[in-house]
């Protein structure tokens, strides 16, 4: 098996889940408390593993708490909100709102339900210790029904849920165009009633529910209200919420009732992506640790380096050496010897630029390889860490004929697949995403692509700028924004996102320290350009007014003036004025 | 000569549409045309439903129009024109060739509904042209109004697809509904350029590990009915089932009849608001596909 394997993580086993999760960035502090949260990030951040992972933490909690006779504190409820059953539309055919969000309510209210009832059944220690015949009395009067019978009275209330979806659906889809099911649930109806009578049960008194409600960004616009509006309740004593979503531009944060929950408030953020500047930040520390753990399983000594599995080019690493040499000539000539953190800030800045710069352009594509390398190509994503992995090795499979005789991944192979995946990048913008995303246009496909150009050819020009203060700066904020301006871009930059093209991250802006959102480009667009993915800790200010521009021209006009330095190394302009 | 009280059509940009028309006029005898069209293809399709009144006269057809991204108010339209036409019980030709799929699911619904005795009649053009792209401007996955399946939230879902040139709508779908399993269904065929291209195209795009792929001629016997029975039999009881077709249409007739028998499978299409034209030419009269 291929072990960097990027299948969901929803279709892995437990004991995979329990291998495969990188214990040291669990969340679990977020998640194993009474408060709730939003866990944000694209596809491929590691949501649903997270909330899977900490799942199997907690019922091993819940098990040894009743091991000790000691009151069960949290259950995780895992709710996966990507079932076919958030696609169902007949509720468009319905001729009242008000029955379409009943319908809609319904079905998330009993999916929840049936995940409450699985998230006990897979802890066999407390239908052990409970009393079935009184459960099943109060289950019975709760639902106006005789459960059917089973021995476990928790399967018996699965069977009477999953009939509940079978009759509803079976209803709602007979032929008629305004069929509608009466008998409807809600979260006041069934799952705090529900908890209610769990939590009158011996160890269960101060029990809470955590709701971990995965990609909820899939639910329809009244589910989403309703979630919200639990979300608003005030009394968080009996159960929270623990929602994961992409953070599309869409996500609507309104009620049912038409107030919208608060930040802070009534809920925390938590931005599962994570931008990175070297090997030692945490995504880059989490990234190492992916990888030297999918190379155990692959039988490779538990100490084994993964940078000596995916080895930098010989060549790649001499060159760059001998550029950072040239740097710190060049910063001894402007500093002098003495002031070293200029120098190394010097070396930091330019160092790569230089090898970049100078390489001849009729020399070969560069050799983009190493571990480093596959870090930053992964934009912050684990999805997009594992994908080049997985190629590179199916592809020395291919070489070597066997996963037996892989020590290591050349890195003429790294190269190549590389090079690969980045020309894919340009060729999905060239045949425009718009074949590919739901609700883009042919034009807007284009203007995506022109952004896309623009911003290579910009960063190329200031890598290429010898006076660049911030050459390899491969991340944008948007300066000088105005309502036009904006309701024009903002659409474009959202599809880009839609498509994994770009990130949206937060981080203290210069002036004030206070929070600002920046764009990073997927930063496997950039080895087909020549450019480094190897960014450096800085954003490049572009006027809203020129990104405008760039949509419909596929240009950004660089101004190498303006970025130049004086001779005591400072700025002479703000980037803002370039571009 | 059969006879047909109505002969529905949908209103194509294709060769297909005109000579479909013409040849249905001339196999069968018809009573009265209605031709279908959509709201949003009006710019593409004005040439060819100009051309009708060459062979048609103006009163010879009921011309209805109905909306591709509001298929809800499409149901509610094609429900009352079943209604309002009286049409139970009568006989329905129906030209599937230049139809979207959601069209011809929502009218094989009504059809039933209103018990027609129905037969549907598809057109193969003479050749497909090899072009760079074949759709975009896509909307979301949808699943259509009351065949949308039974499904179960604590089971996993596979998708069965009928595959055709377009790559891009398979994708979508995987990236929507993020099954456990795909099972691919590549069409065979000279006009496919053969089923080893096809597929081999689709494995190296889609980037997706769980797919399995199997080979059909969607023109032939049952349009892929049995084969896909075979893997709903197999898999029913444990995974939600979503169909889509994107290959020779066909096979979207199979697939009614299959979530007719096995209700708990859904049925799901992609809207596209921009085709092609040129992915198409010629029609093949000599062999038309009749399904009864």
């Amino acid at each position: 098996m291929n072990p960097f394997v990027f299948s969901g993580a929803s279709n892995l086993t437990n004991e995979q889940i329990l291998t495969l999760f990188i214990h040291d960035h669990n969340y679990s502090r977020f998640i194993q408390s009474k408060r709730n949260f939003f866990f944000w990030g694209e596809r491929g951040a590691g949501k649903t593993m997270t909330l899977l992972y900490n799942k199997l933490v907690m019922q091993k909690e819940v098990k040894d708490s009743i091991s000790h006779n000691s009151p069960i504190e949290y259950i995780p409820v895992y709710v996966s909100c990507i079932t076919p059953l958030v696609f169902k539309r007949e509720y468009l055919l319905l001729g009242s709102e008000f029955q379409a969000s009943v319908v809609s309510e319904h079905y998330l209210a009993l999916s929840m339900a049936l995940a409450l009832i699985d998230a006990l059944i897979e802890i066999p220690e407390i239908i052990e210790r409970i009393d079935q015949s009184e459960l099943r009395l109060e289950l019975d009067y709760l639902l106006d029904s005789k459960l059917p019978g089973a021995d476990n009275v928790l399967k018996s209330i699965k069977l009477f849920l999953r009939k509940q979806f079978i009759q509803t659906q079976q209803k709602i889809n007979s032929p008629e165009s305004d069929s509608f099911y009466r008998d409807t649930y809600t979260f006041s109806s069934l799952l705090m009633p529900l908890m209610d009578i769990f939590r009158s049960m011996k160890m269960m008194h101060d029990l809470h529910f955590i709701f971990m409600m995965d990609d909820a960004h899939d639910l329809n616009a009244s589910q989403r209200g309703a979630l919200n509006s639990w979300i608003a309740y005030r009394d968080n004593s009996s159960f929270s919420f623990k929602v994961s979503a992409a953070k599309v531009s869409d996500y609507s944060l309104a009620t049912t009732s038409g107030g919208a929950i608060l930040h802070g408030h009534d809920y925390i953020s938590i931005n599962m992506e994570q931008d990175f500047q070297n090997l030692d930040s945490s995504y880059g520390k989490m990234a190492k640790k992916i990888i030297s753990k999918r190379l155990d399983l692959a039988g490779f000594p538990e100490d084994f380096d993964s940078s000596d599995f995916f080895p930098v080019s010989k060549s790649l690493e001499k060159d760059i050496a001998k550029c950072k040499e040239k740097a710190r000539i060049l910063a001894i000539e402007k500093y002098g010897n003495s002031d070293s953190k200029k120098i190394n800030d010097f070396v930091y800045k330019h160092g790569r630029a230089i090898y970049f710069r100078e390489r001849s352009p009729k020399a070969n594509r560069v050799q983009y390889s190493g571990m480093e390398t596959i870090i930053h190509l992964s934009s912050g994503v684990i999805r997009n860490l594992l994908e080049p992995c997985y190629v590179m090795y199916d592809d020395m499979i291919s070489e070597t004929g066997s996963p037996d005789k892989i020590d290591k991944i050349k890195p003429s192979i790294q190269a190549e697949v590389i090079k690969r995946l980045s020309d894919r990048f340009w060729e999905r913008l060239r045949d425009g995403i718009d074949k590919e995303l739901p609700d883009c246009s042919v034009k807007q496909a284009e203007q995506v692509s022109c952004l896309f150009h623009a911003l290579a050819d910009l960063f190329r020009n200031r890598l290429l700028d010898p006076n660049c203060s911030e050459p390899r700066a491969i991340a944008f904020t948007i300066s000088a924004k105005t309502d036009k301006l904006m309701s024009e871009l903002k659409p474009i930059l959202n599809l880009a996102r839609s498509a994994q093209l770009l990130y949206i991250r937060s981080g203290t802006a210069k002036d004030g320290g206070a929070k600002e959102d920046y764009y990073v480009p997927n930063r496997m667009l950039w080895p087909a350009r020549g450019l480094d993915p190897v960014g450096q800790h800085a954003r490049v200010s572009i006027q809203a007014s020129k990104l405008v521009g760039a949509i419909h021209t596929g240009k950004i006009e660089y101004l190498p003036q303006h970025n130049q330095m004086d001779p005591s190394g400072n700025t002479i302009q703000a980037d803002m004025f370039n571009g | 000569m059969a006879k047909f009280n109505y002969l529905i059509t949908c209103a194509g940009w294709e060769d297909r549409f005109v000579d479909g028309l013409k040849s249905n006029i001339e196999l069968h005898d018809i009573d009265k045309i209605i031709i279908l069209r959509v709201n949003e293809f009006t710019e593409k399709t004005k040439n060819n439903v100009a051309k009708l009144g060459e062979f048609l006269g103006n009163d010879d057809f009921q011309e209805v129009e109905v909306s591709l991204l509001d298929d809800a108010k499409t149901w509610r339209i094609l429900e009352a024109l079943f209604g309002d036409l009286a049409i139970s019980s009568q006989s329905l030709c129906i030209d599937i060739t230049t139809m979207p799929r959601f069209l011809i699911w929502f009218i094989m619904h009504f059809s039933e509904y209103y018990k027609n005795n129905s037969k549907y009649v598809y057109f193969k053009p003479e050749r497909y042209e090899k072009c760079n792209w074949l759709t975009s401007d896509t909307e979301e996955p949808r699943l259509v109004f009351k065949h949308s399946g039974i499904f179960l939230p604590d089971q996993p879902t596979i998708l069965i697809i009928q595959t055709g040139f377009d790559i891009e709508r398979v994708n979508q779908l995987i990236y929507s509904y993020e099954p456990a399993k795909v099972y691919l269904w590549a069409q065979t065929g000279k006009q496919y350029d053969n089923a080893i291209e096809n597929i081999n195209k689709h494995k190296e795009q889609l980037q997706y590990q769980e797919i399995e792929y199997f080979e059909i001629d969607a023109y032939r016997d049952d349009y892929g009915y049995a084969s896909m029975e075979r893997i709903i039999l197999k898999t029913k009881d444990e995974y939600n089932i979503v169909l889509s077709s994107f290959g020779p249409k066909p096979a979207s007739l199979a697939m009614f009849k299959l979530n007719k028998e096995y209700p708990e499978v859904g049925l799901s299409y992609v809207l596209v608001k921009n085709y092609n034209d040129c992915y198409s030419h010629g029609t093949d009269i000599e062999n038309i596909i009749i399904v009864e």
